[in-house]
This record gives structure tokens, C-alpha cells and sequence, in this order.
């Protein structure tokens, strides 16, 4: 089977337009996505764990509270 | 842009009056097949990124991990928990992106879903079910059960993730290597009907396929992290965790590298064998004088309709050393093709000369890098460190070359 037996009978209209439809939104939510994890990786491994002490620091420290769960990724996810 | 020539030359002809789809009025000088083709290959491109970091990333968190467990060292599990957030974002765009292409098969492929659908159809839904379930089914363990799971669970949850990766990538490697040396199968009432599915499945081209992506993928994300690793200490963020970074990214880099050129090597024979007319559109080789070698073109601009390489700059007997592994071997030359049968040779001459040009460039950080190990200049040469920052993109600029020559030149 050849290329041109495969494709579905669309206009070249009608691709052209879904096209430029794919790359704005692809450029819209990938772009964002990937600054994004760019951002992230730039903030480095080392900041993140900074800011997780930071809100332990800042957490009350009366006996109740004081068995801290220090490492919780989900609570990093949140706060990030 | 991949969907397209299964089986080559055994047209099916019953479809050929069905889909001729030329308009007479193209846009912007394009027909509606290059258009669907363009849209295909836009969003394949798009989308080939995220995996390739998936892939990579998963086994890497599988690595820190286990040297947590292992060694009970801090940096593993704060580098596991800085990586594994990358990994999810960039696992939630592989998703996305990926399901596009899987309704574009029926929305712009639909006469090529309704002849081959039998064999691509089942082979994506086994992803589906052994592959992806079982990805994302643990992925929730691995990023929010730390400290919910025991840690050997959690060191489960966390391989699982990393085999649904790789057997996604299995699967998907079968179907286009299928598409591109299609066996075990019979052509009944215009349809393709799958007669014998072990050998759909590990049809010729597989296996070199399949190898050469997951190393690349691992060499993307390797000089991906490599690269964060060199920019944080370029911006004199020297920590434990970025030097472990940057160490563990050279290592592999040093190691996948040169593993990568030999799997190419053999993956360049296998096609040799099985698709020869993209081995000489590569090559921009035209034809073969009685009893000569073949030279190797290192540079030159194919031009498909005066049927020569011009400005042509080559190496003699290289062709022949490289392909046939021989002196005087001889590859067979575009010219011995139909033309409407000869890949596009100005494209996939450069575009394989791209892949294999940063592959080499990758060597040289590995063993660059590893001399500066050696001679405990690794942190601190900057002139290193920016040549590792720029090879950030090259592992997925390569993978992208190395598709875009496949898929054209076919």
C-alpha cells in the first residue's frame, strides 16, 4: 500500500486549517508545559528541599504536632 | 508521516481508487496527502520528546532509588524526589500528546487503519492494557506514597513504572517495525489479517529498532540531566546533588555513547538487507561501477532529479568497509529503483548525517568528561561544563533526525 492509497478524503483546506489549529495549541500547552519543567529543573535539587524545611520550621512544634512526616512528596507537590 | 508504505510495492489496489485524494486546488502549493503527512509528522515530533524523557527518567528513578535503599545516602533520595516531579510533568505531556496520534490514525489514516488496522490495531491496545495500566496504576504509588508505603512497596511501585515504559516502548517499536518489514500476515478481501503474531511481532527490524530507541532514550535524558547538573554549577550552585548529577549523567553518557553506535552499526546492516533503497538514499549513492567499492559521501547535496550527490566530498572504500563490512563490497545504488520507489535522498542524506554527527559529539563528552574525572577537573572546567549545558537538547535533536530519516526514507 502507497502513501496516497492511505490517506482519508479530506480537502486541503480542511488540513491546512486543523494544522495551524495543532501547532498553536500544541505550542500553547506544550510551551507552557515544558517552561514549566524547565523551571522546575532550573530551581534545582537542592531549593526544593529548602522550601520543604521551611514549612516544617514554620509548622507548630507543641508535642501533639511534633512527629513530623518530613519528607512527603505530595505535600511538595501542593506547596509547589 | 510513519503510517504509510506497509508491505512497499504490494499495492493493494482495490484502495488505490477509493483514497485518490489530489485536489486541484492545494494550499500554499500543498496537496491534502503532504498536509496529512506534515500534520502526522508535527505531532509525532511533538510528542516522540516526552517519551523518550520517560523512558529515561523512570529507569533513572529506579537507580536512585535503589542506591537510597542500598547506600542510605541523603543526596539519592532528594535527587529521587527533585526528578521524580520532572517525571510526572513530563509523563502527563507524553500522555496527552500521545493520544492525538492514536485519532489521527482514523481521522486522516482511515484507508490505511481499514487495511491494516488487523495487526496496528490489537498491537496498540496491547500497550494499552500490558503497558500503560500498569504505568499508571503504579505511578501514584511511586509520587505520592513515600512516606504512605513501605519503602520496599514503594521501591516496587517505582520499577513497575519504569517496565511499563519500557514495554510500551516494545510494543510501539512493533508496530512501526512491522510497518516497515511487515511478515506474518495475509492479504484477504483487501484487508491485512494477521496469520502468525509471534512473527508480527519480532519481524525482522524489531529488535535493532527496539534497542536503538531505549538507549537513545536513555542517552536523551542522560545528557538532559547532564546538562541541568553543568548549568547549576556554572551558576556556582555546587552541591553534593548537583555533582551527583552531573557524575552519574557522564557515566552513562560514557558508556551508552559508543553501545549506540554499535547497535546503529548493526541496525544500518539490518536495513541494508531488508530496505536497501533507503541505505542508498542515505548514502546519496546512485550506482555501482563493475568491481569498485562504494566511497563514503561524507558531504554532499543529493539532487533527486538529476539522478547525482553534488559537491559531493567522499572517502573511498569507507562506504564499503562501513556497509558490507568488506574492502570492495558494493551496496545497491538508487538508480537500481523505480523512481516513484527511491526515498527522498536531499532529506535523509543530511538528516541521518545529523544523528550520527551528534552521537559522535556525544562520545567525545563522555570521554571528555571522563578525563576530567580522571584528572579531577569534572566540576570545574567550564569549558566543559558548557559543552555538556549545549549537548542538553542533543540526545532528542538526534532522536528526531534519526525518525525523520526512517520514516522519509521509506
Amino acid at each position: 500500500m502507497r502513501t496516497s492509497e492511505a490517506v482519508s478524503n479530506h480537502s486541503p483546506q480542511e488540513l491546512s486549517a486543523t494544522l495551524a489549529i495543532f501547532v498553536l495549541v500544541y505550542c500553547a500547552a506544550f510551551g507552557t508545559g515544558i517552561s514549566y519543567m524547565i523551571k522546575l529543573v532550573a530551581r534545582g535539587p537542592d531549593a526544593s528541599l529548602g522550601q520543604a524545611e521551611e514549612i516544617l520550621h514554620r509548622r507548630p512544634a507543641r508535642p501533639l504536632s511534633a512527629a513530623p512526616d518530613n519528607v512527603d512528596p505530595a505535600v511538595d507537590l501542593v506547596k509547589d | 508521516m510513519p503510517c504509510a508504505s506497509i508491505g512497499g510495492n504490494s499495492a493493494d489496489s482495490a484502495n488505490s481508487t477509493l483514497a485518490t485524494t489530489m485536489e486541484v486546488h492545494p494550499v500554499f502549493g500543498l496537496s491534502a496527502l503532504e498536509l496529512a503527512r506534515i500534520q502526522f509528522g508535527f505531532t509525532v515530533s511533538f510528542h516522540i520528546i516526552f517519551p523518550a524523557i520517560t523512558i529515561g527518567l523512570a529507569s533513572y528513578l529506579v537507580v536512585l532509588e535503589g542506591l537510597w535503599l542500598w547506600k542510605k545516602v541523603a543526596v539519592f533520595r532528594d535527587l529521587y524526589h527533585f526528578w521524580s516531579k520532572i517525571f510526572a510533568v513530563n509523563f502527563a505531556m507524553g500522555v496527552v500528546s500521545g493520544l492525538v496520534m492514536a485519532y489521527e490514525f482514523g481521522t486522516n489514516w482511515s484507508y490505511f487503519s481499514a487495511f491494516a488496522g488487523g495487526v496496528t490495531g490489537p498491537l496498540l491496545a496491547y500497550e494499552v492494557l500490558t503497558a500503560f495500566f500498569l504505568e499508571a496504576g503504579f505511578l501514584g504509588v511511586a509520587l505520592f506514597g513515600w512516606s504512605k508505603v513501605g519503602p520496599t512497596l514503594h521501591f516496587f511501585a517505582t520499577i513497575m513504572v519504569a517496565l511499563g515504559t519500557l514495554i510500551s516502548a516494545t510494543w510501539i517499536l512493533a508496530s512501526n517495525s512491522w510497518m516497515q518489514t511487515p511478515q506474518g500476515f495475509e492479504i484477504i478481501y483487501g484487508r491485512i489479517v494477521p496469520v502468525d503474531w509471534l512473527q508480527v511481532i519480532f519481524n525482522p527490524s524489531f529488535p535493532y529498532r527496539l534497542a536503538h530507541m531505549v538507549v537513545a532514550a536513555y542517552l536523551a535524558t542522560a545528557l538532559f540531566v547532564g546538562a541541568s547538573g553543568a548549568w547549576h554549577l556554572l551558576r556556582r550552585r555546587d552541591t553534593l546533588a548537583v555533582r551527583t548529577m552531573l557524575s552519574m549523567a557522564t557515566w552513562m553518557v560514557l558508556a551508552a555513547a559508543p553501545l549506540q553506535i554499535l547497535i546503529g552499526d548493526q541496525h544500518g546492516l539490518n536495513t541494508l538487507k531488508h530496505q536497501p533503497a533507503k541505505i542508498a538514499a542515505i548514502e546519496g549513492h546512485w550506482q555501482n561501477t563493475h568491481g569498485e567499492s562504494v566511497p563514503l559521501i561524507l558531504f554532499g547535496v543529493p539532487d533527486m532529479t538529476a539522478e547525482t550527490t553534488h559537491f559531493a566530498v567522499s572517502v573511498p572504500h569507507l562506504g564499503s568497509l562501513l556497509l558490507t563490512h568488506s574492502w570492495d563490497g558494493q551496496i545497491p545504488g538508487l538508480k537500481e529503483f523505480a523512481s516513484e520507489d527511491r526515498p527522498n535522498s536531499t532529506v535523509v542524506f543530511w538528516s541521518f548525517r545529523v544523528m550520527v554527527g551528534l552521537g559522535m559529539l556525544m562520545v567525545l563528552l563522555g570521554l571528555w568528561a571522563a578525563w576530567a574525572r580522571f584528572r579531577c577537573q569534572l566540576y570545574r572546567s567550564r569549558l566543559l561544563l558548557h559543552f555538556a549545558v549545549l549537548m542538553g537538547p542533543a540526545g532528542l535533536i538526534a532522536i528526531l533526525a534519526g525518525w525523520f530519516t526512517t520514516e522519509i526514507g521509506r
